[in-house]
């Protein structure tokens, strides 16, 4: 059983891609190949002209579950990637506490997971995620489990701090306004198995606001376009 | 929008009509519970204590609460009650520990190895499937009357228990928790070690309180195959030369080791998982 066909991407450094497709597509699998997670079974990936053979050091991954630890305190989950790279407590604290700042939770250094709400966890994965300092976000639904409102703030909050510095992004979603709202470029999926049936560059000016932007009518018809090319008639 | 109106129209003076502060329930009511339990164990021991007085039941078969009691302080006072409480108080820690920290250890080695858990499940659900307390006089036979049968007989209970627990603390920890792991760089020690390990936790600490409970219950049962000195041993010496009040004494001091040992583990589980408690 094949999840994804006939896949040729190139992702300039820098750039914010998004993938978009029905569930099912294999989206989530190309982005596990680039995470070195799952390897092609014909083909290969790249990173830095590179192949990718395991997990990367230099990738940061998120997914739409939290992944924080439930026994560590907020603080402690966001220096989990700079423990296992060895860097000194002092200094993985600190930067650990300047993150969470970052994200809206410099209060909350001391909580456990389960005192976090929703939308607070996922920020401290955020948070997990920026602190080893990533060449590359790999992003895989990481606003799919959060409420609509809460969605729409943590988006407004990655675009501004990646904004800031500029990594390259691949986040994968079937939310079309998510992808067209965030991205500099879309990747439409075919079903599966999957294949690019579109690349849309969106040439929305930057920096961007996020939840405003969704009633330009550049931005409308940009996802009308995308909801189109994922195979729907009107 | 007029029907969420006349809603909470209907429900308001419903609302007011309660009291301000409303009662505790009775599922809440710490004294109340309290003062249950106390009535229920005080009755049980007046009905046990007039059935003896009253004839009904032999004095033969069954000593009422008030010369348990007495033979207890007699019990006590003469060193008797130390002297083989400790033995049996040894020979269960001994037997606990020992069984625990391999259990423990194998326990985790087949939860992380595929290839060690495909080899020894199938020994492991024969191993714990055997009633290993029949093995008693076994044990006896091949360790002595001393205290090394015993503790051993304990351990055997304790290490199947421990493993089997461990192994499936280590499978419980979720996909998740280890897929964020490696790909926030964690090598696969890293991984165990502060992933899959604390995950663990709470799955080897059950095994570790049913584990407490079988390390007592194989020592008595070893003692009282064939022992020099313990409390399996009175309890046989009692019930052999007809002294119910003995027995039923033993019984007492037995259940207060095991609700110590209990609480012990209780208190050792509270601290390693306050992360639980919000």
């Amino acid at each position: 059983m094949k999840a994804v066909d006939y896949v040729d991407l190139v992702v300039p450094k820098g750039q914010f891609v998004a993938i978009v497709g029905a569930s099912g597509c294999g989206k989530t699998s190309v982005l596990n190949m680039m995470a070195g997670l799952v390897s092609p079974s014909t083909g290969q990936v790249l990173l830095n002209g590179k192949p990718v053979v395991g997990t990367s050091r230099s990738v940061g991954y998120m997914f739409a579950k939290d992944g924080l630890l439930p026994w560590r305190t907020a603080r402690a989950n966001v220096s989990f990637g700079l423990e296992v790279r060895g860097t000194p407590r002092e200094e993985r604290n600190r930067r650990a506490q300047a993150l969470l700042e970052k994200v809206g939770l410099g209060q909350f250094g001391n909580a456990f997971p389960s005192q976090l709400s929703h939308g607070m966890r996922q920020r401290a994965a955020l948070a997990r995620t920026m602190a080893i300092d990533p060449e590359i976000f790999l992003l895989d639904e990481p606003f799919a489990a959060l409420d609509a409102q809460t969605k729409v703030v943590l988006q407004e909050e990655f675009v501004r701090i990646w904004e800031e510095s500029r990594k390259t992004v691949v986040l994968v979603t079937h939310d079309i306004s998510e992808a067209v709202a965030m991205a500099d470029r879309v990747i439409v999926f075919s079903p599966r198995p999957g294949r690019i049936r579109a690349d849309i560059m969106i040439d929305l000016p930057r920096p961007r606001d996020i939840e405003g932007i969704r009633y330009d009518d550049k931005f409308v018809k940009i996802a009308r376009r995308v909801w189109l090319e994922l195979g729907h008639s009107h | 929008m007029k029907n969420i109106v006349n809603l909470t129209d209907k429900t308001l003076p419903q609302a007011a009509s309660h009291p301000v502060k409303a009662r505790t329930p009775l599922g809440e009511n710490q004294l109340a519970i309290t003062a249950t339990q106390i009535a229920i164990a005080l009755s049980a021991l007046g009905i046990w204590q007039y059935s003896v007085e009253a004839g009904w039941i032999d004095r033969f078969f069954l000593a009422p609460p008030t010369e348990v009691f007495a033979f207890l302080v007699q019990y006590a006072r003469s060193g008797e009650l130390w002297r083989h409480g400790s033995v049996t108080i040894q020979e269960t820690i001994m037997g606990f520990l020992s069984g625990s920290i391999l259990g423990v250890l194998c326990g985790l080695a087949i939860g992380w190895s595929r290839f060690l858990d495909r080899v020894f499940t199938p020994f492991l659900t024969i191993f714990n499937s055997l009633p290993r307390v029949a093995l008693a006089p076994m044990f006896i036979l091949w360790f002595g009357i001393e205290m090394t049968s015993k503790v051993l007989l304990s351990f055997s209970l304790v290490f199947f228990i421990v493993v089997v627990n461990t192994e499936a603390g280590v499978r419980s920890v979720e996909s998740d928790l280890n897929m964020m792991a490696r790909v926030t760089g964690a090598n696969e020690f890293q991984r165990f070690m502060k992933v899959v390990l604390p995950g663990a936790v709470p799955a080897i600490f059950a095994g570790l309180k049913i584990g407490v409970v079988y390390a007592l219950l194989g020592v008595v049962v070893g003692e009282m195959v064939a022992s020099r000195a313990g409390l399996g041993q009175q309890v046989v010496e009692y019930s052999n030369t007809y002294r119910p009040a003995g027995v039923f004494g033993t019984l007492a001091v037995l259940a207060v080791i095991a609700l110590v040992l209990n609480f012990l583990m209780l208190s050792a589980e509270r601290w390693l998982m306050r992360w639980k408690e919000v």
